[in-house]
């Protein structure tokens, strides 16, 4: 190993949503001089609007620190900040492949939450040194020892090896930095070697293609190599390499062990695929590494241009997002109601929003998207199964023999005094209790299995609100199992509205059916005629509701000479319209597409 | 009722009162007016409108409406049929004048009826009546909140009882009552003038027969009309002019940029949705000769579709709303809008 290789520590940030890690991220850089005054600000690794505004880290982000420890060694740091939301673990997953060590970041006024556990698990998976942080202990309402306890037997480490850090006012963060270098092993694979590369990431830029995010395991690479990529065989010169300080740094050469980038003038993603191996053309062969396992959308849901106009700028948008977020799948969808779109794939809510936030924001399109449906299994009267991740492919009754619906292992933690009310939560969304673990005298953890499609919809928001917000959930995809579901449909004046179509517990239809047609009644605006707003399953309606019909919309008296006046009035009439689909002979207004979601009111974080 | 293609109408916005130098302007305007416009035809109505003020209310001299006279005098062509309106928004300085206006020419008088009795409604007819105006229009303020049913019929049956010809229903959008108590009383109102025999010849507009007003009719026939005044309105076909609220000088239809070209679109949605009002209805066929192919295949669709479920319906080769389609006058053209 290579003096340099002995001096390069390569860790990540792990912790639950909002326990810190990009606050330590900050003072570590903070401490280690990486970023300037000027460049310096909280969060500063979250640099996408998005992650600014709503406060999360959506997508990892690497750094490289030169370090000098107080005894005057020099080191070279590569941290990896990483989402905490459970629908972006896959995000988590692939920058722990670049790492030796890992900060496990817990509140100390929270505790223990469910993707602490989630992404200590990972993190062992991946062979990682666990470096365990009780971090926020500035707090007043920190429970310091409690929560250091139930970290110790989640990770098996004795007391004394826990860091307890306030990453808001910097205590305890050279402590940290100080023993990190021993606590972590340096990178493996010998310099000498082939190149060997896991490409980890990769961002797109519009003006130099992609950039491709590696951590070498073996060899060296530099400018004017050529390089191969095992899985597509595909071979690039390479234009140049660097390492990551917010800023691409070019620098001659990366050795083994390192993190950095490598341009090389590919324009497509398919060219680099996150998870492939590179080495050198002229070297020979290498093993591939394992790579990553695709990302699974487990959500789908169908988006719309709300301007017809505007699909080719859809498909231009959501193909340039999926350089950067590979999780993303889309294939055309057309549907009577909504026109032409796309049926989108996502790994979850939180996913589904900013994706339809970012494309609404930096391609400027508005857009509607559809109920969220997860993925079910029709096995048909043949024998053959379907694939169904549209309520509107579903196939006939007739022609199915049962339906398979998704189910997950999920992972709530909650204070004892709400574990009556996350019980009876868990009843109503057919879920089947497992087990049950203390954490902390008043913390448990409760495992259900639970059909993911009760997870998606409205799970998180119902979850906080009995809990008052204090419970956390994680959960895993566990197989499929045969439920008896049905596809609900929506009937406006007898027109069936493809875009609204559900498939529901038959035992759910009932009430789902009944709030849908009294939201739509409410979005509905009053028309020249009578709307009937019908729920059914088959032919059979189990639901209605009626708009009435517009009794008047006349002022007597026209103003003078004057009908320019008249026609402003009744254009902002109109301009409502225009956010309107027709169908049939009725106009419904494209939130009442979206507002069909938001079952309670209080949605959000 | 035909639209005669080249008489035109001339509609005096008036300035406030005590405005001097604007009403210097407008006087010596109107005593010689520069109408480049029309070249030809002839002025067949003349409106004179005062919602911003009284038309010289208390006080005032005869001599100041001499420029209306003299302008009276230059346009009034020979036949009788020649109105001349006069409209305020206050009844009584309107009635006060009626000698003066009677004087300046003017044969016909719209008194705004004011909520909450008839007596000074009534006493300004006579005043007018007296005076030799006999075609007496009144603005009857309709279903308006706070006044009951019972109380607006007895300003209603007052006016007519006084000898009023002429009934336009004024409704203030935000002063409204609801969609039912509208419905009852825009039909009770209906019936109760057709009993004593006025025509419904507008939605809004209701006259002894023959005495429709010229200046409505012209305007819901979209014709062409030249506006004086603060704020007045002039058009000729798809040029609209307004005059600022504080310039008077300006003349109509010569300075360009302060008007508006609009669409051949939007002119016929405008015929379209003024022309369904009035009981003549609109020749659909002459309105869409103009616009654009889509617009006018959507009017053409749309008019169908309205038709076959009964919210217009046809006279002759004309459409006009129905019973039915009357209380959605506004959604049906808001609806058409190009
Ligand atoms: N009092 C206190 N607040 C802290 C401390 N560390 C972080 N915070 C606050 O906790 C909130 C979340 O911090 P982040 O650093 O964004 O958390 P995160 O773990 O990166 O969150 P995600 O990336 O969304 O998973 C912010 O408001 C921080 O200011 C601490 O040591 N003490
Ligand atoms: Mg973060």
């Amino acid at each position: 190993m290579s003096q340099l290789q002995k001096r390069i520590r390569n860790f990540c940030i792990i912790a639950h949503i909002d326990h810190g890690k990009s606050t330590l991220a900050d003072r570590i850089l903070e401490r280690t001089g990486t970023l300037s005054r000027g460049e310096m600000r909280d969060q500063v690794l979250d640099s996408m609007d998005l992650e600014r505004e709503r406060g999360i880290t959506i997508k990892a982000h690497a750094i490289r620190i030169d370090y000098k420890d107080a005894t005057g060694h020099e080191w070279a740091l590569n941290l990896i900040d990483t989402p905490g939301h459970v629908d972006f673990s896959y995000e988590v997953s692939r920058s722990l492949a670049a790492c030796e060590g890992a900060l496990l970041v817990v509140d100390a006024s929270q505790g223990i939450e469910a993707q602490t556990i989630a992404n200590f698990y990972l993190a062992l998976e991946h062979d990682l040194a666990i470096v365990p942080v009780l971090n926020k202990i500035d707090l007043p309402n920190a429970r310091t020892e409690a929560v250091k306890e139930a970290l110790c037997d989640l990770t098996g480490e004795s007391p004394e090896n826990v860091f307890e850090i306030s990453a808001r006012t910097g205590e305890g963060v050279d402590e940290l930095l100080d023993r990190m270098t021993d606590l972590i092993p340096p990178p493996a694979g010998r310099e000498e070697d082939p190149l060997q590369a896991l490409i980890f990431d990769s961002v797109f830029d519009r003006f130099r293609g992609v950039n491709i995010y590696l951590r070498l395991m073996q060899g060296r690479v530099r400018s004017g190599d050529t390089i191969r990529f095992l899985a597509t065989g595909d071979e690039r010169v390479v234009d140049e390499v660097g390492v990551f300080r917010l800023k691409r740094v070019p620098r001659e050469e990366l050795c083994a062990g390192e993190v950095g980038y490598i341009l090389a003038g590919i324009k497509q993603i398919r060219h680099a695929q996150v998870g492939d191996t590179v080495t050198l053309s002229r070297e020979g062969a290498v093993e591939a590494l394992p790579g990553f396992q695709e990302p699974k959308p487990m959500v789908f849901s169908g988006m719309f241009p709300t301007d017809p106009g505007e699909y080719d700028l859809l498909r231009d948008a959501l193909e340039k997002l999926h350089l950067n977020d590979a999780a993303i799948t889309f294939e055309p969808e057309s549907s009577e109601a909504l026109g032409f779109g796309f049926r989108c794939g996502f790994l979850g809510m939180l996913h589904l929003e900013v994706v339809q936030e970012r494309l609404e924001r930096e391609y400027d399109l508005n857009l509607i998207s559809t109920i969220p449906s997860v993925v079910f299994r029709a096995i048909l009267n043949d024998g053959s199964v379907k694939r169904v991740d549209n309520p509107r492919h579903l196939p006939d009754p007739g022609e199915i023999e049962r339906i398979e619906e998704p189910i997950v292992d999920a992972r709530i933690i909650t204070p004892t005094e709400y574990m009556g009310n996350v019980n009876k939560l868990i009843g109503e969304k057919r879920g089947v209790h497992k087990e049950m673990e203390y954490l902390e005298p008043t913390r448990v953890q409760l495992r259900f299995e639970l059909p993911l499609a009760e997870v998606v919809l409205d799970f998180y928001d119902r979850l906080q609100s009995v809990t008052r917000g204090y419970a956390s959930y994680d959960y895993e995809h566990s197989g499929f199992t045969t439920s008896d579901m049905v596809r609900l449909d929506v009937l406006v004046n007898g027109e069936p509205v493809d875009a609204l179509s559900i498939i529901v517990h038959r035992e759910k239809a009932y009430s789902w059916g009944r709030q849908l047609t009294g939201r739509l009644k409410e979005l509905i605006p009053r028309q020249m005629y009578q709307v009937a707003i019908q729920a059914a399953i088959g032919t059979k309606v189990i639901a209605r509701e009626t708009v009435s019909a517009y009794r008047k919309d006349v002022i007597a008296k026209c103003y003078g000479g004057d009908i320019t006046r008249k026609r402003k009035l009744l254009e902002k009439q109109k301009e409502g319209k225009k956010r309107m689909k027709q169908i049939g002979s009725v106009q419904i207004p494209q939130e009442a597409f979206l507002a069909v979601l938001r079952v309670n009111d209080d949605k959000g974080k | 009722m035909t639209t005669r293609e080249n008489s035109y109408g001339i509609f005096v916005a008036l300035p406030p009162p005590g405005d001097s130098p604007a009403e210097a302007v407008l006087a010596g305007e109107i005593a010689s007016p520069p109408i480049p416009f029309p070249t030809k035809g002839r002025c067949t109505d003349l409106y004179v409108d005062s919602k911003r003020s009284s038309p010289f209310p208390g006080g005032r001299a005869a001599g100041e409406i001499a420029p209306l006279a003299e302008l009276i005098r230059r346009h009034a062509p020979p036949e009788r049929s020649f109105e001349i309106e006069a409209a305020g928004e206050e009844t009584g300085p309107l009635c006060n004048q009626a000698v003066l206006f009677r004087d300046a020419g003017f044969n016909r008088i719209c008194l705004a009826a004011p909520v909450g009795g008839s007596a000074l409604l009534v006493r300004s007819i006579d005043a007018a009546r007296c005076a030799g105006i006999d075609r007496i229009a009144v603005e009857h303020p309709f279903a308006r909140v706070g006044e009951s049913a019972a109380d607006e019929r007895e300003r209603l049956a007052a006016a007519v009882e006084a000898g009023a010809e002429h009934i336009s229903l004024v409704e203030r959008a935000d002063r409204t009552v609801g969609e039912e108590e509208w419905l009852r009383r825009y039909r009770a109102t209906s019936d109760f003038l057709r009993r004593r025999g006025f025509l419904r010849y507008e939605i809004a507009h209701f006259s002894l027969p023959g005495r429709e007003s010229a200046h409505v009719l012209r305007v819901f026939r979209c014709g062409t009309v030249v506006g004086f005044g603060p704020g007045a309105v002039s058009r000729k076909g798809r040029l609209r002019v307004r005059r600022p609220a504080d310039d008077v000088a300006s003349t109509p239809f010569t300075r360009k940029e302060a008007g508006e070209t609009i669409s051949a679109e939007e002119k016929a949605w405008e015929e379209f949705s003024l022309g369904i009002r009035l009981a003549e209805g609109v020749d659909i066929g002459t309105i869409t000769a103009h616009p654009g192919r889509s617009f006018r295949d959507a009017l053409i669709g749309a008019v169908e579709a309205l038709a076959a479920s009964g919210w217009l319906e046809r006279v002759g080769d004309r459409v006009r709303l129905s019973r039915k389609g009357i209380p959605l006058a506004d959604k049906i053209a808001a609806d058409m809008l190009p």
